[in-house]
């Protein structure tokens, strides 16, 4: 094994949750310190229930693998996608906030998908060449990563 | 001292029909001593055994397991390539994975798995009751089976060899891989090319010099043809390798530059080296299995098989053709076109002698009855997948397309298709059409057709899969590929198709671990066949030796198993109270001698052990110890041959039908002085693959060899060497004609010209390397000083055995076991002395004169 | 046979040999984007399709044969009277005669096949092609044969004419090789290898290292982009001239961060201070298809996600992961890049 990458990369992981995530990561403090069982599972339960969203996800799932979005994410379902870059996006369908300040819902989401940095100028996820159909089938695929 | 003229005289006597040489009733108590005498030790004693059926079972065994390892590894490399940009396996483990797959299927599964059922079928074969050196197999098997676990073993401390199992430098030099994984492999090969050789040596003299009298090279069993040209085809591929690991291993460890361009060196001399070895070896691995073939499928069809000599022809012309086909591994290296369409043409012609043996098989299916029993259903996939294997073979041979097809999966295919199907299925055919020689239950028919079924498949799934791979373009050798490119579903399908290829050997397991109870009584002929193999046995293979008059004795001499088992035929006792085989001559297989055998011992066992260590030592840099092992080594193989040259104690014996045969010959009819003939062919081929580095590397180079004579040693320094030579070999000599005298007269002359040998034939090399010293050579920046202080070093080694091999004559001197009569351990010192010596004085006149001419 | 190949293609339902990782505006349901481009049967030029003509020859005779011995095989074994079969005339003439014979024809082919292909033309351009671990490196050169510019990983070439590549490797042996347009020639120590050949259509292919070389060689591809001269000539212009300034604010501050963090040790970018040797150029990078030797698609994601993970996308590589930047950085070091077009 090659041991200055593996130690580059152990610092990257760590450098990551300090800086990059720190708005997500007080955020998401914030957000969960408080919630009971009860309560996290009836919000779970709104999630859970089908998004409409207009985008066909067998379309989402070829373009996430077009564009890379592996190279940063672990996408369950893209092979190669074992990015270690950003968070991975397993479970994603059940995620409460995107990149812990919005709310994860489909406009948003299309949005962040596109053009990251108008909604957290602090992230490392740049804007990406997606026109405004392929971010809603990529939502669309997004919202079938349930597990 | 015996001649060949008296030889002839003695063995004049026509074999007549009808009149068995010995008389019934046998002797009491005849058959129980042959018993006694041929049985192996009992109990954990078992390992020190030597008999041919005991060591044979266990190689194969051996190289089953190795096959089951390397099957395995192709498991894990599979599964990581089932999906595309998989990371179940890392870039690190794959790259070992695919190097010890190549490296373990090639090296310590294929050859020693077709050596071994040599040793194992080729005595009984030839009605043999042993091989002529029964030592040197059972040490050939030991330094196999123990350095090959030890090899095998580097991979859970994951430091096995990555540089693939072709090991290109400079990928394996010593910048591109520092780490010692690259020395594992090149000492790791070290023992296995031993055994293999030492191997070799036996089957060929094995094959030549022990037969049944009246077996002439005309009735001689395709298979054992086969076999004489496989051991043959090692003597002049092996040193090859040989001379390549070591030129590798010197860069690596003192950074000679053979293989570095920046120093004159070029990495393409180790392809040739390698392809040269590499090339033949394929041949090596397929003969030995066609000649299986050639076996199996007349006694399946039950006749003859047809055209017995042309298979032989082609066999021979496979030997010879597989020589000079190597550069179609090196198309894409940019050879001139001319070069490029000549070996293009010669591996095209490879494959008439495949079409000759082919449409043989056809012809004799064609002319019998197949029985429908698992042999002949290996046989039949064989059939197809190893002529599947030749036409894409055919494809590659053609350098257009072997310019797209080169290291991609199509090449893949194409060599799992010609060697599983040129090797892999002969062999479990043979394994179980040849079980009941010495299990007593046969293998299972059904077992053994789930098994095939489950084989033949999965083999076409998994490669036929690969083809289309390769096409779409994928390279060999990658732990990954991208998504989009497509690969995924077709790899998918290979992956599928080899765990099937594993669960059809893992049923054959089954079989084995059910059925096979090897070295017990053995079942009757079950397939009827006809060669001499399907005998009645028992420990000491074959009661009495036959005469025989038919390539399908147990077709055509009636009651020739009967009139065999009751010692009607000859030497069915044992005269001389030690293990006896008849020798005969190459040509006609007449009775010349009998050759008393040495029995069971541990020193094999140890030498085998201490060579392993010696290697690994090496590998893992503990020198100290390391060299204790060589030593001990060195040590062990002393006590394995002293008692080898047991000397004419004993009368001549009477071995029925009136001949008396000597019981101990020197000279050119011994089975021991071929032996040393063959041996010194290994050294002078490897010796001419030296040569050949050199002056590849001078006309890659030529400006780095010296022009200006001051920069040469001074020719008084070769003069002197040249000078020493000649005067060791003329010790030699005069010891020789002193040792006629003895015991009549006192042995110390002798031993003084032996002792004034040994002192002189070290001198030359160390005056040599003294004199390219002074003259400013130094080996390890140029191609120029690497090569030439290789050629002296090579010259050392030969120098340091000549020396052990005359203070071990010394020894049999003093121990009062060499005398005018009793001195083969002379003769073979001798001729392998002036072998030396004429290598020295070539080395000297090419690095003294060469530059010199050129200059 | 050329219309074998096409029928083949269509079959196998793709016909999609022209596109790459494209951009998603492009690659609407084409999952497998780049199927059949590495191909040795769907071929674009001269020499590549003489070969796969030759290849479907081969395959059509070899699956004659192959019946043929099955065929005999069966018959040998289930036949009736075959007393014919049985004497070696039979294996004589099937053994030897009909080997020989077919061998010979063939043989012929391939000779002239191989002349041909070593048939050298006065080129209209030359490239010179570095193997590196694990990338290729790429220099066009003038009439005079120097070096006019560099460039990785992507090689644009003119359609309809001979190119001549000069192949040389800085480390260890690799293999030069575009399936689609000819054959592939090994890159070896010591020595320089000429190659010759030339694009009938524009296209995007394919090319990937085919002789092993280390850890990985896996991920070692590249793409050869053949475009009509006029279109070549455009792209040649651009690329003999520096890199272009930025266009955006982030994009000018991303300029400064790459001089800044050191880039420049390692990497050149003409027109600015970055002035390294040991990995690609990267002047016109962001007009690149492909990051890290053809391992990603090309967009300022992927150029971020690969300056920061590098080791744990091709782990051995001689670029460390970058992990020191901010994250709007290193958005800003992408976007600059990106933009080098």
């Amino acid at each position: 094994m090659n041991e200055p990458g593996d130690r580059v990369r152990a610092r990257s992981r760590r450098e990551h949750r300090v800086s990059g995530g720190a708005l997500a990561c007080v955020l998401m403090a914030v957000t969960l310190s408080g919630c009971s069982d009860a309560l996290q599972s009836t919000e779970q339960h709104r999630l859970d229930a089908p998004r409409t969203v207009n985008g066909d996800p067998a379309k989402g799932r070829d373009l996430v693998a077009a564009v890379g979005c592996g190279v940063c994410h672990t996408i369950p379902g893209i092979p190669g996608a074992t990015g270690i870059v950003g968070p991975p996006l397993t479970t994603f369908a059940r995620r409460t906030y995107i990149a812990g300040i919005v709310p994860n819902e489909p406009t948003a989401l299309s949005a962040w998908v596109s053009n990251a940095p108008s909604l957290l100028p602090q992230t490392a996820m740049p804007r990406l060449p997606i026109s405004h159909d392929d971010a809603t089938h990529i939502v669309a695929f997004l919202y079938t990563l349930q597990k | 001292m015996t001649t060949n003229a008296q030889d002839d005289a003695r063995t004049e006597k026509p074999i007549a029909k009808g009149d068995l040489p010995n008389t019934l009733p046998r002797p009491e108590g005849e058959l129980d001593e042959l018993e006694r005498i041929w049985s192996p030790p009992r109990g954990f004693h078992i390992v020190s055994a030597v008999n041919n059926i005991y060591v044979g079972v266990w190689y194969v065994g051996a190289s089953v397991l190795f096959f089951v390892l390397a099957g395995i590894l192709a498991l894990l490399m599979r599964a990581q390539l089932a999906m595309p940009e998989s990371r179940l396996i890392g870039h690190a483990l794959y790259n070992q994975l695919f190097t010890m797959h190549g490296t373990l299927m090639m090296f310590l599964f294929a050859v020693p798995a077709v050596e071994a059922m040599g040793v194992y079928l080729l005595p009984s074969l030839q009605a043999a009751r042993d091989l002529p050196f029964p030592r040197l197999s059972a040490y050939a098997f030991w330094a196999y089976f123990i350095g090959g676990l030890a090899f095998f073993c580097s991979l859970f401390f994951g430091l096995a060899p990555d540089g693939g199992w072709f090991m290109y430098p400079p990928l394996t030099s010593y910048t591109f891989s520092s780490g010692i994984n690259a020395d594992f492999w090149l000492l790791g090969i070290g023992f296995i090319e031993i055994s293999a050789i030492a191997g070799a040596i036996e089957i060929i003299v094995g094959v030549l010099k022990t037969r049944a009298p009246g077996q002439s090279l005309d009735k001689l069993p395709v298979y054992s043809w086969a076999m004489l040209i496989f051991a043959l085809m090692i003597v002049f591929a092996f040193p090859a390798i040989i001379v390549a690991t070591v030129l590798l291993e010197l860069e690596r460890a003192f950074h000679w530059p053979f293989f570095l361009a920046e120093k004159g060196g070029d990495p393409l001399l180790w392809q040739h080296l390698f392809w040269f070895f590499g090339h033949p070896e394929v041949y090596i691995i397929f003969l030995p299995a066609a000649g299986m073939v050639s076996m199996i499928v007349p006694a399946m069809a039950q006749t003859p098989l047809v055209a017995y000599r042309l298979v032989v022809l082609a066999i021979i012309g496979t030997g010879f053709l597989s020589f000079g086909l190597w550069v179609h591994h090196m198309f894409t290296t940019g050879l001139p076109a001319l070069s490029v369409s000549f070996f293009s043409a010669a591996s095209m012609a490879v494959s008439v002698p495949s079409g000759i043996q082919v449409f043989a098989w056809i012809a004799t299916f064609a002319s019998g009855t197949l029985q429908w029993k698992t042999p002949s259903y290996f046989v039949l996939g064989f059939l197809f997948i190893f002529t599947m294997g030749g036409l894409t073979g055919v494809m590659v041979a053609m350098a257009p397309f072997d310019w797209q097809a080169h290291d991609t999966y199509f090449i893949v295919a194409h060599f799992h298709y010609v060697l599983i199907g040129g090797m892999v299925f002969p062999l479990f055919a043979a394994f179980y059409y040849w079980a009941p020689t010495t299990s007593h239950t046969p293998l299972s028919e059904r077992l053994g057709k789930i098994a095939f079924w489950l084989m033949f498949i999965g083999v076409n799934i998994t490669f036929f899969t690969m083809h289309l791979t390769g096409l779409m373009g994928m390279p060999r050798r990658t732990y990954t590929y991208i998504a989009a490119m497509g690969w995924g579903p077709l790899n998918m399908i290979s992956t599928v198709g080899a765990f099937m290829i594993a669960s059809g050997v893992l049923v054959f397991l089954i079989d084995l671990a059910k059925n096979f109870r090897p070295f017990r009584a053995k079942a009757a002929n079950p397939w009827n066949a006809g060669t001499l193999e399907w005998l009645p046995t028992g420990e000491y293979q074959t009661r009495s030796i036959p005469i025989i008059t038919s390539r399908e004795p147990l077709w055509d001499q009636p009651n020739l198993a009967r009139d065999v088992q009751e010692g009607r035929y000859y030497l069915p006792g044992a005269p001389t109270k030690t293990r006896e085989t008849i020798i005969t001559s190459p040509i006609d297989a007449r009775p010349q001698y009998l050759l008393r055998m040495p029995g069971p011992t541990w020193s094999t066992v140890l030498a085998a052990l201490f060579t392993a260590a010696f290697f690994f030592g090496l590998t893992i840099q503990i020198y100290i110890p390391a060299f204790a092992c060589g030593a001990l080594a060195i040590a062990c193989v002393i006590w394995w041959i002293w008692d080898t040259d047991p000397g004419p104690d004993v009368p001549p014996v009477d071995i029925g039908g009136g001949i008396t045969l000597p019981a101990y010959v020197t000279g050119p009819v011994s089975h021991s002085w071929w032996a040393m003939i063959v041996l010194i062919l290994v050294a002078a081929t490897a010796f001419a693959c030296l040569l050949f580095s050199y002056f590849f590397l001078w006309t890659v180079n030529p400006q780095l060899w010296p022009s200006q004579p001051a920069s040469f040693p001074h020719l008084r320094w070769p003069a002197i060497s040249a000078a020493l030579y000649l005067l060791s070999s003329a010790a030699v000599f005069a010891a020789g004609r002193l040792l006629a005298r003895v015991p009549n007269r006192s042995a110390a002359p002798a031993v003084l010209a032996l002792i004034a040998a040994i002192l002189l034939i070290p001198l030359p090399v160390v005056i040599e390397a003294l004199a390219q010293q002074s003259a400013g050579l130094s080996p390890s920046t140029t191609s120029y000083g690497a090569i030439t202080y290789t050629l002296v070093a090579w010259q050392g080694f030969f120098a340091a055995v000549l020396m052990l091999m005359g203070l071990y004559t010394i020894a049999r001197s003093l121990a009062g076991r060499l005398s005018a009569e009793r001195r083969v351990t002379f003769d073979n010192t001798g001729l392998f002395w002036h072998y030396g010596v004429t290598q020295g004085l070539v080395t000297l006149a090419i690095v003294h004169l060469f530059p010199r001419i050129l200059g | 046979m050329r219309a074998i190949t096409a029928l083949t293609i269509i079959a196998a339902g793709a016909t999609l040999s022209g596109c790459a990782w494209i951009l998603p505006d492009e690659s609407h349901g084409s999952r497998p984007a780049l199927m059949w481009i590495q191909s040795i049967l769907v071929t674009a030029g001269p020499t590549g399709n003489a070969i796969g003509t030759l290849s479907w020859v081969m395959f059509a005779g070899a699956a004659a044969i192959l019946l043929l011995v099955v065929g005999f095989t069966a018959y040998a074994i289930f036949g009736g009277r075959r007393t014919w079969m049985t004497n070696p005339h039979f294996v004589i003439a099937f053994g030897v005669a009909m080997p020989v014979l077919v061998l010979s024809i063939l043989l012929l082919y391939g000779l002239s096949l191989t002349a041909r292909s070593a048939a050298r033309e006065q080129p209209a351009l030359r490239i010179e092609v570095v193997g590196e671990r694990w990338w290729w490196r790429v220099h066009y050169l003038g009439a005079d044969g120097a070096h006019q510019f560099v460039t990785a990983n992507e090689i644009a070439i003119p359609t309809g004419v001979p190119v001549e590549f000069i192949l040389k490797t800085s480390d260890v042996i690799h293999s030069f090789w575009v399936p689609s347009l000819a054959g592939k020639l090994d890159m070896i120590p010591g020595r320089i290898n000429r190659y010759q050949f030339s694009a009938a259509r524009p296209g995007i292919y394919r090319g990937q290292c085919a002789e092993y070389c280390g850890a990985q060689h896996a991920l070692m591809a590249f793409y050869v982009v053949a475009m009509e001269p006029d279109r070549f000539r455009t792209w040649l212009e651009n690329h003999e001239m520096p890199a272009s300034e930025p266009a955006t604010a982030l994009g000018t501050k991303g300029k400064e961060l790459f001089i800044a963090a050191g880039c420049g040790a390692c990497h050149t970018i003409r027109g600015t201070a970055a002035s390294g040797l040991i990995g690609p150029d990267l002047t016109h990078f962001g007009g690149r298809r492909s990051v890290a030797a053809g391992s990603f698609p090309n967009n300022a994601g992927t150029i971020a996600g690969w300056i920061v993970s590098s080791q744990h996308l091709k782990p051995g590589n001689l670029m460390p992961s970058f992990v020191n930047l901010r994250g709007e950085d290193l958005r800003a070091v992408a976007a600059y890049l990106e933009g080098l077009k």
